[in-house]
Formats: C-alpha cells, structure tokens, sequence
C-alpha cells in the first residue's frame, strides 16, 4: 500500500430501509477515500444520508451493495464479532450526545475501548493503560477530573471525555456524528479544535459530519451527500 | 465488565427488589423445609417408638410355629444382633373395682386394648423397651430387671405394663394401691360353626407405665409376659395358641435392611424353616415399611411444601426477569455505546447476563444465609413470637411437638440453592439474548 493510499476506502455504497410497504433508498452508490491525518467533513442536510454512511464505515450496519476495505481489507462482509473486533481496535467513535456511561467514571470510559481490546491480558497491562489514558486526560484538559462521573461533568467537559475515550487506542479512523452539536459555539470551538490536533499528531483519518459549513470549512476535504448521493460539495 | 454489571444492578434501589425477592423466596422454602424435617424426623421417632430394625411374621403351616427353631435360626446369622418374640392379641379389658356401664356408646373405643407377651430381657436388647419404662411418668418401674412384678400382691396375678396415657385415665387404686384389670381375648381357635364362643378372661395388676406416645396404632398396647406362669399363654389364650406370633429382629450394626432381609430368608431356608412370602403368608418388613403409610403421608406433605414454595421463587425469577427486562430498555443506548466501541453481540449479551447471574447469586446468598440464621436463632424466634404477638408455633397440647423443631438438611440446602441460581440464570437469559441481538444502529438512535 502506498503513501497515498487510503487508509479506508468505500466504494458503491448502497443501503435501503423498508418503510411500510416500500423502500426507502438513503444512499446511493457512495464512493469515500479516508487518508491518514486527514480530516474529512462530511455535510448534507437531516435525512441526507450521513448518519447512515457513517454506521456503514464504521461497521455498525451493512451494506446492501458496495465494499469497504480499512487498509486495503474487505471489512464490510465480517460477521458481528469480527466487526466488533475491528471497531475496537480500528475506529473511534465520538457521538453528538456524548454517550458516556453514567455509571462509570470519565476513567473508567476512557478505559472501556482498551478493556476490550487487550481482552484477558487486560490484568498485567491494566497500570500501564492507565498511565497511557491518564496522560489522554492531560492532553484534553481534564486531568483533574478522571475520577469524576460524567454527570459530575459540563457538556464540554463530557464531549472532551468522549474524545479521549475515541482516541485511547490510536484507532487509524475516527468517525465524528457533529461532534460540537450539543455544545455552545465557544465550547464546541474549543472542543473541535482539540479532536483536530490530537487526530491529525496521531496521523488518525477523520470523518466528521456536520451541519456547520464553518466546521466542514476547516476540514481538509469535503464530502457533501444529497438525497443519498454524492455531489459537488455548494460553495 | 462485572464493574459495570454491579453498577447496573445497584443504580437503583429497586433493582435491589428482585434480588430481594430471589432471597426471601428462597428463605421461606429452606426455613420451611427445616422445619418440615425437624417434625418429620420427630414424627418418625414417635411413629417407629419401640419398634425393632425388622418384623418377621411366619408363613403359615399345618402347626402353630414354635418360637425357638426360629430363634436358633436367626441368632446364627452374622447380620442379626438380636431377636425377640410378640404375641399379639385383642383384648376388652374392665377395671373390676368400679361399674362402667359397656353399653355407653362413649365407652365402646376405650374398651380395646392390644395386649403384646414379650420376653422382657429379650425385648431390652432389640427395642428401646427399657428406655420406655426408665421414662415412664405415671407409674415408673420399682425395679427394671422385673418390671412385670407387683409390690403389695396378697393373691399374686399376673402384672402388666400401661402406657402413661392409660395410667393417667385409671381410676385410683383401693386401699392396697394395686389397679385391678379385667382382660377378655378370643381364644387362639375359634370354635366350630354354631357353637358357643366363649373369650377367655383373666385378672391381672398393673405393674408399672411406660412411656406412650407413638402413632402406630388407635388402641393403647399393653405389656404382658409372653410365656410362664404370668405369661399371655397360661392366663389368658391358652395352650392352643400360638407360641408367638411375630418375631422382632435387631440387625447387627452396618447392616442394611436389603441384606439382612436377604441373610434372614436365606438362613430360615437353610435351618429347614419355611421363609414368609409368597402363597404360604407371613412376612418379612423393615419398620419403614410396616409404618409406610403414615411416613408417606408425611414425606407427601413435605413434598407438597417444598412445591408450593418453590412458586415463590419461581415467581422471584419473574421478578428478576421484568427487572432486567426494563435494564435492557433502560439501558439500549449504552449497549449501543459498547457495541461501537468493540463490545461484541456475545460480550452485551454476557453483560446482562452477569448483571442477573450476580443479583441471583446475591439473592441465593442471602436466602441461604438468612435461612441459616433462621435455623441458628429459632428458639429465640419462636420465644418472640410468643412473648410479643401470643404465637405459639406448635401448642404441645395439640400436637406432640414442643418448640420449634428443625433440622437443617445441608445437602438439601446446598441444592435448592443451587436449583434457585439456575433458575435465575434461565430467567436472565432472555433479557441476555435481547441485549446481544440489539442493532447497535437503532440502540444509538433509542429516545
């Protein structure tokens, strides 16, 4: 694989629900490139397919047509307990409403992805993960706060728990569903500034959809998605 | 993960009901079955009294049985410790100093007595006869080597031995201080048709009570010397009849009834003797087997206890099961979380799982050490209820039970515990399959 090479590439992406007696098409043979440490923003309007090409990449759901291959591999025809695994050691996830999990601390959120990934050597490395993630804190400012629960957390503070938590385990893709959606403007600058800079020093692919074309506008490329399609992204 | 199962199970309070439920379901049931074995084991002391290990009833043949080929017999073998001969019989008895009308009705089911000979030395070593007089409340026995003699006789008759209840309902003695009995028996071969029946009667002493109190039979027994000059024979049945008409076998310790009833048959055979069973008659029964329908009765009910009271963890399990039915509801976005982060469908499913298989144990736990408790502190238990509310568990004038007997069976504990955890996990497991089958696409997008 070259330097140029994607590190995740989709290509004729379809996928269709059943909506009463008909189908609905959502997305219509959608082709995607994602290269290390770059940022990808992914626009459209509500209905417009994004959320649903989002759970395809990240093997939440499957196609009904089209391939997906993370570093070169066919990953889009993998039964669920081979998805999982590659999601737990291949892509991240930061989601518009956080999703932490209120009955664990903002450490123990952060440790999940690891906890799943090192399986049962998760014992004798369990001090080393967490000097790795205690050091995640301090790169998103919560060092203090580790031991805090996350309603214990502003939205802010929360969404930073929920980078860190994407990005413990250096996945080579990142999937962000409007990551600053539920944040006030200074928050949500604040907040995307840091998701940026630590995925792009971490060489980490990123997809970010969002409404925000300020947002899309400092991505490095753009993918806009209309009725299901891919189309020229308006200026 | 089981961080996570345990923070699930104890988010809230109610939660902690249907792990409460499992426990107290499974507290009623052990506190109840070890109360239900502590009557049992003591209906069953009650119910066997002074019962041997076998009874051995001769087949029948054209002559009476004589008592000592038998005994020859069965004290050669190995497996037998003891033996020791009944004569049995019914007899009307009357207390000849006093008038009692016979023809009141009231009287008609007091009148009956069953009047056993036994040869005391003989009995003391195959039943716990001895321990009945040593016991005896009403009358005890002036001297336990003798018990059939009577102090004070000016005209010796023969004495017998009354359980205490029967004492207790005499009339008092006359001025010599001996009770006076008038018996009457059938005799041992019944007259031709059409002539006169006439019972045999005879007088004799009360020598002395011994404990009563067992179940077996409606009518009270009364002991008599079997063979002599005092004995059921002379006095009373003559010597037509038989020399003995069942045969009380102790077996030697570590024998079971299986093969000392098969050593016995198999030794009357080789001394010439013809075994019981079959078309000649008699019979060869344990104790257990002789008093089967009554101790069925009451293993039956324990049954039936232990069934009903299984509904109530069975219904425990239903709790546990709506309760992780609504975690997983509660809880689908955060399944939809893990499934994102790596979780697999295995690894959700087993999360739920652990979640139910830890309040289950919990559960388990506590009605088993509760039950203990129980068990531990009963007296106490029992003590409050009384002293507190007026709840007398077991009134002994009613039942022949003092307190609150119990016996903690740990096997049956042990078990019961278990069956109650498996039950928890069935019940578990449908919650499980759900959280595993969940679309992680529907779980994020759950309101």
């Amino acid at each position: 694989m070259s330097e140029a090479s994607p590190i995740l590439q989709a290509t004729g992406l379809c996928k269709r629900y059943r909506v009463g007696s008909g189908w609905l098409n959502v997305l219509k043979s959608v082709d995607i490139d994602l290269h290390v440490g770059t940022v990808t923003g992914l626009t459209g309007t509500s209905g417009s397919g994004k959320s649903t090409l989002l759970h395809l990449l990240g093997l939440m759901d499957r196609p009904d047509q089209g391939q997906i291959l993370l570093r070169g591999q066919a990953i889009h025809k993998l039964r669920s307990s081979a998805s999982a695994k590659v999601r737990a050691s291949s892509i991240g996830f930061v989601f518009q409403q956080f999703q932490l999990l209120e009955e664990l601390t903002a450490m123990e959120n952060v440790l999940l992805p690891r906890r799943i990934a090192c399986g049962s050597q998760w014992r004798s490395r369990k001090t080393q993960e967490r000097e790795a993630a205690a050091r995640l804190f301090e790169e998103v400012g919560l060092g203090e706060r580790m031991r805090h629960r996350p309603t214990q957390l502003s939205g802010g503070e929360q969404q930073r728990v929920a980078v860190a938590r994407a990005l413990v385990s250096s996945p080579p893709v990142l999937f962000a569903d409007e990551p600053t959606g539920n944040l006030d403007r200074k928050t949500g600058e604040e907040v995307l500034e840091l998701l940026l800079n630590l995925a792009r020093d971490r060489g980490t692919a990123v997809l970010l959809a969002t409404h925000d074309m300020a947002i899309a506008g400092r991505c490095d490329s753009r993918v806009h998605l209309r009725d299901g399609e891919r189309v020229e992204p308006p200026a | 993960m089981l961080r996570l199962a345990l923070s699930y199970l104890f988010r809230r309070p109610v939660q902690l009901l249907a792990v409460l439920g499992v426990g107290i379901g499974l507290l009623a049931l052990l506190a109840v079955l070890a109360v239900m074995n502590g009557l049992i084991d003591m209906n069953r002391t009650a119910v066997r009294g002074p019962m041997s290990d076998l009874f051995l009833m001769p087949a029948a043949s054209a002559e009476l049985p004589s008592y000592e080929p038998y005994r020859a017999a069965l004290e050669g073998l190995p497996e037998v410790e003891a033996v020791a001969p009944h004569l049995v019989a019914f007899a009307l008895f009357d207390f000849p100093d006093y008038v009692v009308d016979l023809s009141d009705p009231s009287y008609a089911d007091l009148r009956g007595i069953e009047l056993i000979g036994i040869d005391p030395e003989a009995e003391a070593k195959v039943t716990g006869f001895t321990d009945l007089l040593t016991t005896a409340e009403k009358m005890p026995a002036a001297d336990l080597a003798k018990p059939f003699t009577v102090a004070g006789q000016v005209f010796p008759r023969p004495g017998v031995l009354v359980p205490d209840d029967f004492a207790a309902r005499m009339p008092p003695p006359p001025q010599d201080g001996i009770v006076r009995l008038s018996f009457a028996t059938l005799p041992a071969v019944l007259p031709a048709a059409g002539e006169d029946l006439m019972p045999h009667n005879a007088e004799v002493h009360v020598a002395a009570s011994y404990r009563g109190g067992d179940f077996r039979s409606r009518l009270d027994r009364v002991y008599m010397e079997r063979s002599g000059r005092n004995g059921m024979r002379y006095n009373l049945l003559g010597s037509k009849s038989a020399d003995f008409t069942e045969i009380l076998i102790k077996l030697a310790p570590g024998v079971d009834f299986v093969t000392g009833k098969e050593a016995i048959l198999a030794g009357l055979r080789e001394a010439g003797i013809t075994p019981p069973g079959g078309a000649a008659g008699g019979v060869l029964e344990t104790w257990e087997e002789r008093s089967a329908t009554f101790l069925s009765a009451i293993e039956n009910e324990r049954r039936m206890v232990a069934l009903v009271l299984f509904f109530i963890i069975i219904v425990a399990g239903f709790g546990l099961f709506a309760t992780l039915s609504a975690l997983v509801r509660e809880k689908v976005r955060d399944l939809g979380v893990l499934a994102a982060i790596g979780y697999s469908p295995l690894q959700r499913g087993l999360l739920v799982f652990l979640t139910g298989a830890v309040a289950t144990a919990i559960g388990a736990g506590l009605g088993l050490f509760g039950a203990w408790q129980l068990y531990l502190g009963r007296a106490g238990v029992a003590k409050w209820l009384e002293e507190s509310f007026g709840i007398v568990v077991f009134r002994s004038d009613l039942y022949v039970v003092e307190g609150l007997p119990a016996q903690w069976d740990p096997q049956q504990a042990i078990t019961l515990t278990a069956l109650t955890f498996l039950l928890g996990l069935f019940f578990t497991a449908a919650p499980a399959i759900r959280a595993a089958l969940l679309s992680p696409v529907k779980a994020l997008r759950y309101e």
